[in-house]
């Protein structure tokens, strides 16, 4: 065996990738070979080196966060599917479908394009895209409750004195209304998925679990939006929120679904004994545990870190 | 629930079991970006592409391989992907470190400010992953699987989509950069 060989072999032997075999014949050369032993003690030192350099565990922080991200991405994507179905349909639906009323149409609004050149053409030069800007922008400028940010100037200023300066306005808004409003639930709902700041995002589910009436909570929206919370959201204590507020929801297997999730993935003791607790009330609720679920429960019953989890697992299995 | 029965519930259209597949693989897609970048801001995008690419291509998804190996191959394909785009805009920066970093571990453990235990072990992962940042993409994603992610040559080779020699040759030569690299320290 030559030296090249002989340090693949080690290699190999070292990260156990040998056969039986090998490993036996790899073995006998290492006894009977001075120099190939020195060799091995150094390449077992620099394994040694690298087994110090392997990274940790993923922090639940960075995975909670990177779930969350990706469940508001494929939402978004979702929401540009059905744009993109709709528009679609309706093409199919009158241009292919209805061919003879999309004729009909475009034939009169071409006609409608026709005489409106014909009325309101201009005589002279057509105002520049610059004064539209200019108007818009002086209409801005003239009021105080907005914010100019952004702003890009041309990098030298031409001989006329004519320059053309962008920026970005931002008007603050706010909403007024009780909690129970479909624009506020709405609003409570973007907050709850796409807000960065933990603490808004707490406040909002609170608003949402506070608001006494289960209306607001099987909302749809907000539904998805608590149980997207309560499943990814990185902030323990709006998860907890979440669970508070889908316990108080009429039952079904969603929120069944999404208790199990917390008892099965969540780190947190403190939100796996409130999941089995709400999984308790369920199940007095009279709802069903299905294999999958009767089989998460017995994984835990045996397995989970916290004896009340334990004890409340086997509880409601037995029940 | 299976992995089939969650892909074909996904494919239908079950959000519910998408995010039960997600969950079930993401901490190892994580773990490969994170060694394989080094950067938790790099990771995080990885992961965002990697699993974005499965929620578009899980509807065509045909059962010719596991679903993990499959999904394990997007990541790794991402990850070197991300590794190209960035290699452009650092070209400058990786010569210079070559020509200049002539430091070593031992450099680091004979500082003489450096006498704590878990800083020198900070140092040699510091220097272990620069020097396992400096290897081609390939023969860098062979290296991660097998030394920081555990994972069999077989293994490998079947999320490389490549032959268990070629990751072999590619580990014996990514091992041996390494071990030139950091030769100073034994």
């Amino acid at each position: 065996m030559n030296r090249e060989k002989f340090i693949e072999m080690s290699y190999l032997y070292i990260l156990n990738e040998l056969t039986p075999t090998e490993k036996e014949d790899f073995e006998k050369i290492l006894e009977s070979d001075e120099d190939y032993k020195t060799e091995f003690g150094e390449i077992n030192n620099f394994y040694s080196l690298i087994d110090s350099g392997r990274q940790g565990q993923n922090d639940e922080r960075l995975l909670a966060e990177s779930r969350m991200k990706l469940m508001r991405n494929i939402r978004i994507e979702q929401e540009k599917e059905s744009l993109w179905g709709n528009i679609k349909n309706l093409f199919y639906s009158y241009f292919v479908r209805n061919y003879r009323m999309a004729l009909s149409g475009a034939v009169t609004a071409a006609f409608g394009i026709f005489i409106g050149y014909l009325i309101f053409a201009p005589s002279g030069k057509s105002p520049s895209s610059a004064q539209y800007g200019e108007i818009s922008a002086a209409g801005i400028l003239t009021r105080n409750d907005v914010d100019i940010s952004n702003v890009r100037l041309p990098d030298s200023i031409p001989a006329n004195g004519e320059i053309e300066i962008n920026f970005e306005a931002v008007k603050p808004l706010s909403i007024k209304g009780n909690v129970n409003d479909p624009m506020v639930r709405k609003l409570l709902a973007l907050v709850l998925t796409s807000e960065s700041n933990p603490g808004e995002r707490l406040r909002s589910v609170s608003a949402i679990a506070g608001s006494g009436s289960s209306s607001s909570i099987s909302d749809p929206k907000i539904k998805q939006a608590l149980l997207s919370a309560l499943k990814n959201d990185s902030n323990p204590a709006v998860r907890r929120e979440a669970l508070t507020a889908l316990s108080k929801m009429n039952p079904d297997a969603d929120t069944r679904d999404a208790f199990l999730s917390v008892l099965a993935h969540d780190n947190n003791a403190g939100l796996r004994v409130a999941a089995i607790n709400a999984l308790s009330e369920l199940k007095e609720k009279g709802i069903t545990f299905d294999s999958p679920a009767k089989e998460i429960l017995l994984n835990k019953s045996e397995t989970d870190k916290n004896s009340f989890v334990r004890l409340q697992a086997a509880s409601i299995l037995n029940d | 629930m299976t992995d089939v029965q969650l892909i074909l519930s996904a494919q239908q259209g079950d959000m519910k079991a998408f995010e039960e597949l997600v969950c079930r693989y993401d901490r190892q897609v994580l773990n490969i970006a994170r060694s394989f970048k080094n950067n938790d801001d790099d990771a995080k995008d990885i992961y965002q592409e990697v699993f974005m690419r499965v929620y578009k291509g899980l509807k065509n998804f045909e059962f010719k391989s596991e679903f993990s190996t499959w999904l394990f191959r997007i990541a790794t394909n991402v990850c070197i992907t991300h590794q190209s785009r960035r290699r452009g805009h650092e070209s400058l920066d990786r010569e210079f470190d070559y020509e200049d970093d002539k430091s070593t571990v031992a450099d680091f453990i004979a500082g003489e400010s450096r006498t704590d235990s878990s800083t020198i072990g900070a140092d040699i992962m510091a220097h272990i992953n620069k020097a396992v940042e400096k290897l081609p993409p390939q023969q860098k994603m062979v290296f991660v699987l097998k030394y920081f992610q555990e994972y069999k040559i077989r293994e490998i080779a079947q999320i490389m989509n490549c032959k268990e020699g070629a990751v072999k040759k590619y580990l014996f030569i990514a091992t041996n950069k390494l071990r030139d690299h950091l030769k100073n320290v034994f």
